[in-house]
């Protein structure tokens, strides 16, 4: 009898404890899940659900009717971010709001108070290629290094962005999201950028 | 100004007269030291006919047995104690005291710049401005950059990571011929970049520039100016060293050579090692720098098999290794290589008449990518440079001096990604014949005339004359030249097809039917030298025709628009400017330096000044040579100063209206000090030198600089 109830004992403890240090990324423990997304042609984006943890497709900066749905969460374009909200969308709720440096993905463990989310805006941007106008939000995968006139210093330096809190594209959840991974070696064994790796979780 | 005293002893004369059937001989013995400082200068050679001996640490030295009668006796020593010669009749065991006067103002350098020959300075009939390893060692010059933006006064240069982008007078690397030894160094990024980290600063003997086109001597390239850096080659039996510095964000300097001068040959080999962790002012609005290590390795051999035949060999390489900062996430990091060997040889006829020279110098860099995680490298990029050149000097009369010469060279870049989609190789050759003749018909009254005929496969051919006169009179030198000059387009300039992705993405294509940038170029100077005095004023004229620029074209691809970039020979721009210069020893222990330029440089289809120019710079260097206790050092105050950097330029907006923008600098005033102290003991010199960079913690958008930086280093030399 004792050993049968030290048995059972144990093997609850062992349950209980095996529940709690399981983190094989899939299920959404603590350590967040992971996602690859190969953003690494201009001027395609790629969206992405986070309930579904799932890319839902690919389009040209072009096509609009990713504007209509509101399965999409965020979408990757290279080192830009869309949220399915302000321009990017007719009715999305989405919108990211920007962690003060310090925050990290571990130490998140709820939406701030008085967290404001920036929506989606249409900016225009002068560069060396002439004008370009697109949607996209505030959010970057990487941080550009700057040299001290403003500009992007050359060849690009890429600094880690800040943790987001990204909200879904219904308004009602929200999801903390750290990006780890901007380039990586393509198939003839020179780099590629847009190899987008991320951790997220719900918050 | 050298004094000597002369003491004769009577004693030997009574003792030599029963040998009075065959010539007596007699001794010689004296003292070397410097006039300024009193101090003794060993390793100096007292010669007479072809005999002689060497002063020692004491600057003592003593000629034995030499026959009585007339006797010259000269001092052969470092090119800055210009030669002296002392006759006596020697009657008797004599005793004389050399004393050296170090030149600030060069004129007994020898210089090969101007002609392709060697020539004194003051003779020289183009105008060449030299840099000594005497004044970099005192400047405290810790790279070969340093002492080009320490000398050449309009000289911007902002380092990023493609290399040094250096302009002088708002010309591009591009116009500027960069010789080492006379040989070209092939071009490392888009801009004409070289990193001339690849020079060891301790290996230059000195550094000559000529204002201005040579073209008919060097070919492409000398549109603005030409800097050639003559290295070191051994003067004694054995002689060794070693360098150790220090300096701000663990930047480590370190080198050994070891080198010796047996008659008939001639040995030396040197390595070096540089290290440094960068810095990273991003945060606060400033610039950064990358981590780097460095590694160098220079081998020369000479053999000179009679007195009138030489055989050379060079060889060098270069490591350079970038990495990123930490915090980046940047997953390769930069890694080049470098490689130059040389070969020539020289015959001089026994009439010294005639000097044939054969020279070929094959110079390569390597470009990788290099991916930190795993180590692996990617080829990015491969330029090789080869150039093979016969040329003879021959002097028919007294007044006579003929040049003439051939050349060969061959440029090819192999790039992953530049010229398509696929990694391909391109290339360019030219053939060239050239002559100049140089002629003196009265003293004081020189002329060269010269020309040159280049045949390139790209853009056909291209003739460049070139006329210059000296003439001297009372301590004066007028000099005026004239001449054209080219610039063949660049391989990337002709054959680029690549999709930039920067700055919104775009294409660049090359066009294959560029034609060469012409150049004319008209100057007048005039210099003066009196005692220890040299100054000198040149005024110049430089039109640049067929000038190559970008331009951009946009197209409605369905929906979306494409942007393309395209070379044409367009336009067109005008330097014209004035440099004055001054070297003046004005009291014992003191010599003072400036230079000042004015460059007025104009882009003659928007009459905007060119990127980067800057109207007035100048450089400034005072210099203490001092005793204490009656030990040498040498205490150095130098800076630059220049007006803002000028940024102007054109483009259309959205809808189509031209905008001007013009945007510059804050002025520039960079200084610094540099105390340097020698302790000799026989052939050993242990030297400590002190400096601190950018005293006055200079900063502006456009200067990449740590700020205020400390260095200290110790030299060991063994001679």
């Amino acid at each position: 009898m004792k050993k049968t109830i030290f048995f059972l004992a144990a093997l609850t403890a062992a349950l209980t404890f095996a529940s709690c240090d399981k983190n094989n990324g899939n299920n959404g423990g603590d350590t967040g899940t992971e996602v690859s997304i190969e953003a690494t042609k201009t001027g395609q984006w790629h969206y992405f659900s986070f309930a579904q943890n799932q890319e839902l497709g690919v389009a040209d900066d072009s096509d609009t009717s990713w504007k209509e749905r509101t399965d999409w969460d965020i979408a990757i374009n290279k080192y830009s971010i869309r949220t399915n909200s302000g321009d990017s969308t007719t009715s999305g709720q989405g919108g990211v709001y920007t962690c003060e440096a310090g925050v990290t993905f571990a130490s998140l463990t709820a939406v701030p108070a008085g967290a404001t989310f920036e929506a989606d805006k249409t900016v225009t941007e002068t560069g060396m290629g002439g004008e370009t106008t697109t949607t996209k939000s505030t959010a970057t995968v990487i941080q550009f290094q700057l040299d001290a006139n403003g500009d992007k210093v050359m060849p690009p330096v890429y600094l880690p962005s800040p943790v987001y809190i990204f909200r879904s594209a219904d308004g009602s959840k929200h999801y903390k999201v750290s990006f780890t991974q901007y380039q990586g070696i393509g198939a003839d064994g020179a780099t590629v950028s847009g190899r987008v790796k991320f951790t997220y979780a719900e918050l | 100004m050298q004094k000597k005293l002369l003491f004769c002893l009577l004693l030997a004369a009574t003792l030599s007269a029963p040998l009075a059937a065959q010539t007596p001989t007699y001794d010689i013995s004296g003292t070397v030291t410097d006039a300024v400082t009193g101090e003794p200068l060993p390793g100096v050679f007292i010669t007479y006919d072809k005999r002689g001996a060497q002063s020692d640490y004491n600057g003592r030295f003593q000629l034995r047995n030499v026959p009585a009668g007339h006797v010259a006796l000269k001092t052969m020593y470092y090119s800055a104690y210009p030669m002296v010669t002392q006759e006596i009749d020697l009657r008797c065991d004599t005793t004389v005291h050399f004393r050296l006067t170090e030149q600030v103002t060069h004129l007994d350098e020898v210089v090969v710049t101007g002609t392709r020959t060697p020539k004194r300075l003051a003779e020289s009939p183009v105008l060449t401005s030299v840099i000594t390893t005497q004044e970099i060692q005192r400047a405290g010059s810790t790279s070969t950059m340093e002492v080009l933006t320490d000398n050449v006064p309009g000289l911007v240069s902002s380092s990023n990571a493609m290399g040094n982008n250096l302009r002088i007078r708002g010309l591009s690397s591009r116009y500027i011929l960069f010789l080492v030894d006379g040989e070209r160094m092939v071009s490392e990024g888009a801009g004409g970049n070289i990193n001339f980290d690849q020079l060891d600063v301790n290996n230059i003997e000195r550094v000559e520039m000529i204002n201005g086109a040579s073209s008919a001597l060097y070919g492409s390239n000398a549109v603005g100016a030409v800097v050639n850096i003559i290295t070191k080659k051994p003067v004694h039996d054995i002689e060794a060293g070693a360098n150790l510095s220090w300096e701000n964000h663990n930047t480590w300097r370190t080198r050994a050579e070891v080198g010796s001068n047996l008659e008939r040959f001639i040995t030396r080999a040197s390595v070096f090692r540089n290290s440094s962790d960068g810095y990273n002012n991003s945060a606060t609005g400033g610039n950064s720098s990358n981590p780097y290590t460095d590694y160098g390795a220079n081998l020369n051999f000479g053999y000179r098999p009679t007195g009138r035949s030489d055989l050379n060999f060079t060889g060098r390489y270069y490591r350079h290794e970038v990495f990123n900062l930490p915090g980046t996430m940047n997953i390769t990091h930069t890694l080049d290589h470098k490689m130059t060997v040389g070969a020539n040889g020289g015959y001089r006829s026994a009439d010294d008449r005639n000097n044939v020279r054969l020279s070929v110098n094959f110079d390569k860099y390597f470009a990788y990518d290099v991916i930190d995680a795993t180590g692996e490298n990617q080829r990015d990029k491969t330029a090789g440079y080869l150039s093979a050149r016969l040329l003879d000097t021959f002097r028919p009369a007294e007044r006579w001096e003929l040049t003439g010469g051939a050349e060969y060279n061959y440029e090819d870049i192999f790039s992953a990604s530049l010229f398509g989609d696929a990694p391909t190789t391109k290339t360019i050759q030219d053939a060239n014949l050239f002559a100049q003749a140089e002629y003196d018909p009265i003293r004081n009254l020189d002329i060269i005339a010269g020309a040159r005929y280049t045949y390139n496969d790209a853009f056909g051919s291209s003739f460049n004359p070139k006329l210059s006169v000296m003439y001297s009179v009372a301590g004066f030198n007028f000099r005026g030249g004239i001449g054209t000059a080219f610039r063949a387009p660049s391989v990337e300039e002709l054959y680029y097809d690549f999709y930039h992705t920067g700055g919104g993405g775009f294409m660049v294509y090359g066009n294959p039917d560029l034609k060469a940038e012409r150049g004319l170029y008209s100057s007048l100077s005039a210099e003066y030298t009196y005692r220890t005095l040299n100054a000198s004023l040149s005024a110049y004229y430089n039109n640049i025709d067929n000038k190559i620029d970008q331009y951009t074209v946009t197209q409605n691809v369905n929906g979306t628009e494409e942007v393309s970039r395209y070379y044409r020979n367009i336009s067109s721009a005008t330097l014209r400017g004035f440099d004055v210069s001054l070297s003046w020893l004005f009291v014992r222990q003191l010599t003072l330096r400036l230079n000042y330029s004015f460059c007025d440089a104009v882009d003659n289809s928007t009459g905007l000044q060119l990127e980067s120019n800057v109207r007035h710079s100048g450089t400034a260097s005072l210099t203490w040579n001092g005793k204490i206790a009656r030990s040498p050092f040498s205490l150095q105050i130098s800076g630059r100063v220049s007006s803002p950097i000028l940024y102007q330029s054109v483009g259309t907006d959205s809808t189509g209206t031209e905008i001007v923008t013009k945007t510059q600098s804050n002025p520039y005033s960079i200084w610094k000090i540099t105390l340097v102290k020698p302790f000799r003991i026989k052939k050993h010199t242990l030297e400590a030198t002190f400096k601190v960079n950018n005293l006055f913690d200079f900063k502006d958008a456009s200067f990449t600089d740590p700020g205020r930086t400390f260095l200290i280093g110790i030299r060991y030399a063994f001679k």
